[in-house]
């Protein structure tokens, strides 16, 4: 390691990110693990000192959850049901060490495809806010991700925060997911649906995402489509729902075992969300 | 009694290889072939050598010239046509070529562990890749890439068969119904919590080696390292072995990297360490079990066994390292289980294949053999719609036949079969499984139950039980140090060992020290491993007990003037029959040592040495009846319950029995649900790191009920019959039965383990197809 830097302040820290490059570190948990071989030969910038970068707050627009939130803030945060996906996904991300030091930041940039953050943030329908030495930019999850590992994050930004609109209405969120067992392992597939709903129960708006299956976690668009104006029922998802996955093979799983039980988990999630 | 070295292990205070602080140490790192078969056309190590901090960079060529020997397997076997087996030279560094994927080349020697590793980087090696196979069935396959070309072409190190062939014969010819079941025991790796590490010191003053690293047998390894490797006497080599993170049959031979130590030291002046990451773990530790096998049972039309028949092929690695050819065909009279079938036969092919040998691992065939008949068995009462119960007690070895002579081998001596799986079932609550059956479905589960009996041979081998040491020393204070020949790794022998010298001796607690793993003050042992210590460490215990106690009523009669004959050992007092008159032992011990005290040309000093054998070996057995549920869509498996009634013989100490039960279901259940080594097609291993190779948590297990029906064994004094390797023996087979009965109503009758939720969905779903077998 050539150079570390903990700043107290985000101005600092987009300084020195502006000065050259750094690589930015919050929990650490995979920053860590992917360089556990050799000590790091580039300059870090731990971002954990900036306490503007922890916590979630609410307002009439929606929820501001900052990015060097851990994991475990967010099961402790007394949040409203859209969030029980989000929660789930917290309580199920590593063991209890990796919830208190991992952040959502930090998931959502190492861009991992098995990354349990990222569904729940696209059925969520959240922005990332970046700011750099230039000033703060917005873009929607969707946008964000570009890939295996890939984010649209310039190297002179920092992800300060992820953006969540409040829904009109009741909402729910719901996230299950399936590794080779229970805790402490990669997701083989994993699934996150966000439903509005109705005063009489259907659904006014749905969005289902899909982890683990492609490069980045996708959306289900005709199934959100079919779910509009009906209740929660798993009888509608279809296999041809799945189109946009593009599962692999490998030795936590092949592409037609994930294929399959991304549909079962789909299905799952919407008898969830018709509870 | 609690466990007496948890106050130590638990807060951080036990001393493993790695904490040991040597002065003057320097570290070692291991240019391993990153190939599964690949000649070695030059090795570049300059620019190592010229790298910051470095001291030596050897390979297999200095070896050779600095006349190091090859590592060997003490298991001789045959050839087809009754010619010893080839035996490829296992160096301490391949040369020529490399035989798979961690096969080490060259070592490096630094003042620091990331300048060795740096330095490793730097070594060049020109390779040439050669054609692999990492599959044991595949490796024998007509055409299959030879891992030892011109030594053996077709990859077959040995035939091993037992068992009569012409009575089995016959039997299946008479038989009524034949079934026959084709299986795999996985690969494994122990994975110990302590990586591997050692750390050898050349005394340039005494020319002498010492060798700290945890292992199972220290006097048998620094025999072998001695010996075979470096050609010295037993007593110029020192082997330390402190605290060891779990061994499990792994840390029971003596390894390349042992001798690399020594030979590193010897060369720099240095004393020289290695200590292994995870993944060099993976890649270098002996892997286990590895077989592939056709199990087929004959019964008559009661259901009677008539026979039964196994061919295995046995995946051995590149070289036979000391143990390898064991597991596969020492302990194959487990195939009796507990029942009365006649006729046994095995064969067992032995197969090099391009992966690093494999080695004993915690019941080191005993659960491979239980796996194969406690299998074969649901297969035949599915097939003839038999409750599997039912044919299993049809065919049982009631306690009024011992000792009863198996149809492979053994020789049982105790046991009640029959109210072992009547207390598991009961513990188990067998007939409640309908409703809790009932109450999955109705969560969309499939619920599924196993019974498996286990059985296995301890403190073997049977007629001949290897021996075992253990010295009582009384210090002048009145003290005792017991100095045993085996060695803990977990297990809690401190504890045991204490507690058996305090019932024998009638010593406090306090007053028992208990020391082990040093070849330097230990005289003799064979070591741990075989479910063996408490018997053949507790019978050497005993022996060299009683000779302390004879010694000590000659000296306490003639301290209390009496009669030798009158004098009663009790509770750690010498009394004289009938009357107040005693002395503890203690101060017959300190007394030993006053000058004047003892009666003429009687020695002085309190001590006695015993190396000795048990009488006979022992067989413990259980019961074990699992329940899974099973997602019928994902396919992922839960255990829910898990019961056994364990027949142990006599119990030492309960809590570290249920500790060995524990350990080893878990262990057992592990390999079923989920461990396993795989390799790609190019012999690279593809479950290097825990990521991908999943050891069993506590929360992939249910609570445990253990109960005993404890039958005392008269084969040794105290009725132990061994507890270590009980556990894996019946969790391997009784998980998969388990599971294979949750998936009946598919029409599923087989699945191999591991079963990850993808092979168990993979079974469904072929199942639904049709495409079942
Ligand atoms: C044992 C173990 C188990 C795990 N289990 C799971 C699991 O079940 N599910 C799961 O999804 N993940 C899992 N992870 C991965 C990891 O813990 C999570 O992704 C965690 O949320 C990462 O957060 P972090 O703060 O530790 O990230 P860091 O390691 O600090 O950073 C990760 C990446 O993000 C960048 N970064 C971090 N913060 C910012 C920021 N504010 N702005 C710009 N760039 C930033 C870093 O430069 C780095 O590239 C596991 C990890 C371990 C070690």
């Amino acid at each position: 390691m050539t150079g570390y830097l903990r700043p107290a302040t985000l101005d600092e820290a987009v300084a020195a990110l502006a000065a050259g490059p750094r690589t930015p570190i919050a929990g650490g948990t995979d920053v860590y693990p992917a360089r556990i071989v050799a000590a790091p030969d580039e300059d870090l910038l731990d971002l954990t000192a900036i306490a503007a970068l922890r916590g979630i707050t609410a307002d009439a627009a929606g929820w501001r959850f900052g990015a060097a939130t851990t994991w475990t803030d967010v099961i402790e945060a007394a949040l409203p049901p859209l969030f029980d996906g989000l929660k789930a996904a917290a309580r199920e991300v590593g063991g209890v060490q990796i919830q208190n030091a991992g952040t959502l930041g930090g998931n959502l940039c190492n861009a991992s495809p098995a990354a349990d953050g990222a569904p729940n943030w696209l059925a969520l329908d959240a922005e990332v806010e970046l700011a750099s030495a230039a000033g703060t930019r917005l873009l929607p999850v969707c946008d964000f991700l570009l890939g295996n590992r890939r984010t649209a994050r310039r190297p002179d930004e920092i992800l300060t925060a992820i953006r969540v609109p409040r829904p009109e209405g009741r909402a729910r969120g719901v996230f299950l997911k399936l590794g080779a067992r229970r805790y402490l392992v990669i997701s083989i597939v994993s699934v996150a649906a966000a439903a509005q709903f109705e005063a009489d129960g259907r659904i006014a708006s749905a969005r289902i995402a899909v982890g683990a299956c492609s490069p980045v976690p996708v959306r289900l668009p005709a199934l959100e489509a079919r779910l509009v104006g009906r209740r929660a029922d798993p009888a509608l998802a279809e296999p041809a729902d799945l189109a946009p996955l593009a599962p692999i093979d490998d030795v936590r799983g092949t592409a037609s075992y994930r294929r399959d039980a991304a549909l079962t988990l789909v299905r799952r999630a919407l008898a969830e969300l018709a509870r | 009694m609690r466990r007496v070295e948890d106050l130590r292990l638990l807060r951080g205070l036990g001393r493993y290889t790695d904490d040991l602080a040597i002065p003057g140490v320097a570290h070692m790192a291991i240019v391993r072939s990153p190939h599964a078969h690949a000649a070695i056309r030059a090795i570049d190590t300059a620019a190592a050598h010229a790298a910051p901090g470095v001291l030596a960079v050897l390979t297999g060529a200095d070896a050779e010239a600095d006349g190091l020997g090859t590592l060997q397997t003490i298991v001789q076997r045959h050839r087809p046509d009754g010619s010893p087996m080839p035996r490829p030279p296992y160096r301490v560094l391949a040369t020529g070529a490399a035989k798979f994927v961690g096969d080490p080349v060259v070592v490096v020697v630094a003042e620091t562990r990331n300048a060795a590793k740096d330095a490793a980087e730097l070594v060049t090696i020109d390779w040439e890749p050669l054609p692999a196979v990492t599959d044991a069935a595949a490796a024998l396959a007509p055409g299959a890439p030879a891992v030892w070309p011109g030594l053996c072409d077709d990859n077959l190190c040995f035939l091993f068969t037992l068992g009569d062939a012409a009575a089995v014969e016959a039997a299946f010819a008479r038989a009524a119904h034949v079934v026959a079941l084709d299986f795999r025991i996985s690969r494994v790796s122990a994975n110990p919590l302590e990586p591997r590490a050692a750390i050898g010191v050349w005394d340039a003053a005494d020319g002498r080696y010492t060798l700290y690293s945890g292992v199972q047998i220290p006097h048998r390894i620094r025999q072998e390292l001695a010996e075979t490797v470096l050609g010295v006497p037993h007593h110029a080599l020192r082997l330390v072995s402190p605290d060891m993170g779990g061994a499990f049959g792994m840390r029971g031979s003596p390894t390349q990297e042992h001798a690399l130590v020594l030979w590193a030291a010897r060369r720099t002046g240095r004393p020289v360490k290695w200590v292994a990451d995870r993944t060099e773990s993976f890649l270098s530790d002996f892997h286990a079990r590895d077989n592939v096998s056709t199990v087929e049972l004959a019964l008559d039309g009661e259901g009677t066994f008539l026979a039964l028949r196994i061919r295995t092929i046995a995946g051995l690695g590149a070289y036979l390292a000391f143990n390898t050819p064991h597991s596969p065909t020492n302990n194959l009279g487990g195939l009796a289980g507990v029942y009365r079938t006649p006729a046994i036969r095995a064969e067992v092919r032995g197969a090099f294949t391009n992966t690093q040998p494999t080695a004993p691992y915690r019941g080191a065939g005993r659960p491979e053999a239980t796996y194969a008949v406690e299998r074969v068995i649901d297969v035949a009462a599915d097939h003839l719609g038999v409750d599997p119960v039912e044919l299993r007690r049809r065919n049982l070895i009631g306690p009024d036949q011992m000792p009863f002579r198996t149809g492979l081998v053994f020789i049982y001596d105790s046991g009640d079969f029959a109210e072992g799986m009547r207390r598991a079932m009961e513990a188990a609550d067998w007939d409640g499984f309908e409703a809790r059956r009932a109450a999955s479905q109705a969560r969309g589960m499939l619920r599924g139950r196993g019974i498996a009996n286990a059985i296995e041979i301890a403190a073997g081998p049977q007629r001949m039980p290897n021996e075992e040491a253990v010295e009582i020393r009384f210090d002048p204070g009145g003290d005792a140090t017991l100095l045993v020949g085996t060695h803990n790794h977990g297990q809690g022998h401190e504890t045991a060992f204490r507690q058996m010298a305090m019932t024998m001796l009638g010593l406090p607690f306090e007053r028992v020290r208990v020391l082990a793993g040093d070849t330097d003050t230990v005289p003799h042992g064979r070591g741990t491993f075989g479910s063996r210590s408490a018997t053949a460490g507790g019978v050497a215990l005993r022996r060299a007990a009683d000779a302390i106690i004879a010694r000590g009523r000659r000296i306490a009669a003639h301290l209390l003037e009496a009669a030798e004959g009158d004098i009663e050992f009790d509770a750690g007092s010498f009394r004289v029959a009938g009357t107040d008159r005693a002395l503890r032992i203690e101060e017959v011990a300190r007394a030993s040592y006053r000058l004047g005290a003892l009666p003429k040309g009687e020695p002085m000093g309190l001590a006695a040495l015993a190396v000795t054998t048990a009488d006979e070996a022992t067989f413990p057995n259980g019961c074990h009846v699992c329940e899974v549920e099973v997602d019928p869509e994902t396919g992922a498996v839960r255990i829910d319950r898990y019961t056994v009634c364990d027949d142990v013989g006599a119990v030492v100490n309960p809590l570290l029995l249920k500790g060995q039960i524990h350990g080893g279901i878990a262990q057992g259940a592990g390999q079923a649900l989920g461990e396993t080594i795989a390799y790609d097609e190019t012999g690279q291993i593809v479950t290097a790191s825990f990521m991908d190779y999943p050891m069993p948590r506590a929360d992939d297990l249910p609570p445990f009920e253990v109960v005993g029906n404890h039958v005392p064994t008269p084969n040794n004094p105290f009725g132990i019959k061994g507890a270590g390797e009980a556990g894996t023996v019946g969790a391997l087979p009784v998980v998969i039965n388990a599971i294979v009965d949750a998936l009946r109503p598919f029409g599923v009758t087989h699945l191999d383990m591991p079963a990850t939720p993808e092979r168990v969905w993979r079974a469904i779903r072929a199942a639904r197809e049709g495409a079942v077998r």
